[in-house]
């Protein structure tokens, strides 16, 4: 099934809220029947049940016809904190205004109907009245908060599952075992020439398995942070694979701060390493730049392999970074992965609203 | 009798490690090493060493392409390394070829070579013939290689967009160029995967995914229009074929 737009989407929920608002009205109508009844009589006269149905109906089931015009009126102007002043200014003379107009509306009709006569408790019932226009306002409001409420945990709980997600395919990446059996082998072997060299690639991939286990449940880190993971993996990378691997990380110092998704950057450069640099014979470049311009963080991954072929079959690894785009940033971020222009490798380009810690 | 050796590894570590631990061991020689599988297959041709220590996964040629690449009778006793390739250790122990698995240990390494020194010598093409078998069984061809006067390399099938056959061999059309093979159009159509190569004529296969529109012609005939621009026919006996392949894919 299609999701519904969002336009129609507020249409159905206009709707379904007049819905529960007809439904209590003509609960109340049932309720208040006695009470009708009870009221006529004290005015010394006895009504028949019917009728008095019909009177309880037309009193509530005008506000089913009301409501509409209180229901957009409180879904405009909430009575919360920025235009909370501005809210009452319209709510206090509508309420009064429509309880009114409300009464004399209702009185014509039934006169109309149980004609003549003085009719009970005119002036008593226009508090009662405006009283349900601010009681339908008070619970505008209640709903929508309870709205936000579910849509902020919603949020919430599917930023954890992405980020969930993306240390899986971090750790993935490392227990991969082309990765992980390939530098137990290069530690092994420099272990025997270069005690040195051997401690330092140990101590680089336990930081790099423990840094993504520690990602401490943040959904974003700073870029600086991001590149300092990054450059861990490309430092146990560069080992293995000695002169052949040419790394370039070029970081404009303004992005240093700016917020990315935790463990964005693993899979996009895994897969220049991958698909790019070690399928290519002879010395090759994986290169990373991150510019900021107008609001927008853009990182660069290029390698020099063989290109991505077109149509791109992506992998999960892709595919997940995108739906974390889509989570965290809605339509604000995205990723895109072709061939060079110049044919010669595979440029992924990443582009994020610019966020930054102090920034909410 | 010393045994010599040859090195393909595409980490210099690696390279390293091995060619310390070869070292140790009395008889053996190294006579080279190679990081890819080119240079691979060039020593082999130029020095004829009795045993390869060859990495699967290398750049290029990878190591189960130059097994492929080289004439049987002129192949050494071959020692393969990895990593890790489920596939390929799989392959191993069907066809009883040796291999080590990354990081190895010196005991396994002489047992290796213990094993590489009673082969060389004798004839192994037929256990190398079906190793390669087996490899290359039941997994659709990633990669085609084209051999050259000087050596060989690899196209990768999604860089295909067309297979011709051309008198004895067969064209691979890339976006940009084309590659002869010699190996007649059945046996590859054999080989590759059917959802993504499609037979549209006596004498052309087409990658599906390349394929940018069709046009109509006479008789039912339509033309095949691929992303590089180029035009083919497809008869009407592939016609039917070629139109639920492209319906299959819109739906997936």
């Amino acid at each position: 099934m299609a999701f519904p737009r969002r336009s129609t989407r507020y249409k159905l929920a206009a709707v379904r809220r007049w819905l529960i608002a007809a439904g209590c009205f003509t609960a109340a109508a049932l309720l208040f029947t006695a009470q009708v009844r009870g009221d006529y009589w004290y005015t010394g006269r006895q009504l028949t049940w019917p009728t008095v149905l019909a009177i309880s109906l037309i009193d509530w089931e005008l506000w089913t016809l009301l409501s509409p015009v209180v229901l957009l009126l409180a879904g405009r102007l909430p009575l919360s904190a920025p235009r909370r002043v501005m809210a009452l200014a319209v709510h206090i003379p509508a309420s009064i205004m429509m309880a009114a107009g409300k009464l004399v509306a209702e009185a014509a009709i039934v006169r109309s109907l149980v004609n003549p006569g003085r009719l009970p408790n005119a002036v008593g019932k226009l508090y009662l009245t405006i009283l349900i226009y601010w009681a339908i306002v008070a619970a505008v409001r209640y709903a929508d908060q309870r709205r936000v409420a579910r849509e902020r945990e919603l949020r919430a709980a599917q930023l954890e599952t992405e980020l969930a997600r993306a240390q899986i395919d971090a750790l993935r990446m490392q227990l991969n075992p082309h990765f992980l059996f390939n530098t137990l082998n290069a530690i092994s072997g420099l272990m025997r020439d270069d005690v040195e060299a051997a401690d330092v690639m140990l101590a680089q991939l336990g930081e790099l398995l423990r840094s993504t286990l520690e990602t401490e449940g943040r959904p974003e880190v700073p870029l600086a942070e991001e590149l300092q993971w990054l450059r861990t993996y490309l430092a146990i990378q560069q080992t293995r694979f000695g002169p052949r691997l040419q790394i370039a990380i070029d970081v404009a110092d303004d992005c240093r701060g700016t917020l990315v998704p935790t463990l964005i950057l693993q899979p996009i450069v895994e897969n220049a390493i991958r698909h790019g640099f070690s399928v290519t014979p002879g010395p090759g470049r994986v290169s990373i730049t991150a510019r900021q311009t107008a609001g927008t963080l853009r990182i660069d991954v290029a390698d020099e392999g063989p290109g991505a072929p077109q149509p791109i079959r992506e992998g999960l690894g892709l595919r997940n970074t995108r739906s974390r785009l889509r989570a965290l940033y809605r339509s604000g971020g995205s990723l895109v992965v072709r061939s060079r222009p110049d044919g010669r490798g595979t440029l992924s380009r990443l582009d994020l609203p610019v966020r930054t810690v102090s920034s909410p | 009798m010393t045994l010599r050796a040859l090195v393909v590894d595409d980490e210099p570590i690696a390279r390293r490690r091995l060619r310390t631990l070869l070292n140790a061991e009395p008889g053996v020689e190294i006579v080279a090493e190679c990081e890819d599988g080119g240079a691979a297959l060039d020593a082999v041709r130029r020095l004829q060493p009795d045993v390869m220590f060859l990495d699967v996964q290398m750049p290029g040629l990878d190591g189960f392409d130059v097994i492929e690449l080289l004439k049987p009778d002129a192949c050494p006793a071959v020692v393969f390394i990895t990593a890790y390739d489920q596939y390929a250790m799989r392959a191993f122990d069907v066809s009883a070829a040796d291999y080590l698995l990354k990081p190895f240990e010196r005991g396994r390494l002489a047992t290796a070579i213990a094993r590489a020194a009673a082969l060389a010598g004798t004839v192994n093409a037929r256990r190398l013939r079906a190793l390669m078998d087996t490899v290359r069984a039941g997994q659709p061809l990633r990669r085609f290689l084209v051999k050259t006067s000087g050596g060989a390399y690899a196209v990768r099938v999604e860089d295909v967009e067309a297979i011709e056959s051309a008198d004895h061999y067969v064209e691979l059309r890339t976006a940009d160029r084309a590659h002869l093979i010699r190996e007649p159009l059945s046996a590859i159509e054999r080989r590759v995967d059917p959802s993504r190569f499609v037979r549209i004529h006596r004498s052309a296969i087409v990658n599906v995914d390349r394929i940018a529109g069709l046009k109509t012609g006479l008789h039912g005939e339509f033309a095949v229009v691929l992303a590089s621009g180029r035009r083919l026919r497809c008869s009407r006996t592939y016609a039917a074929t070629l139109l639920r392949c492209l319906k299959q894919k819109d739906s997936a």
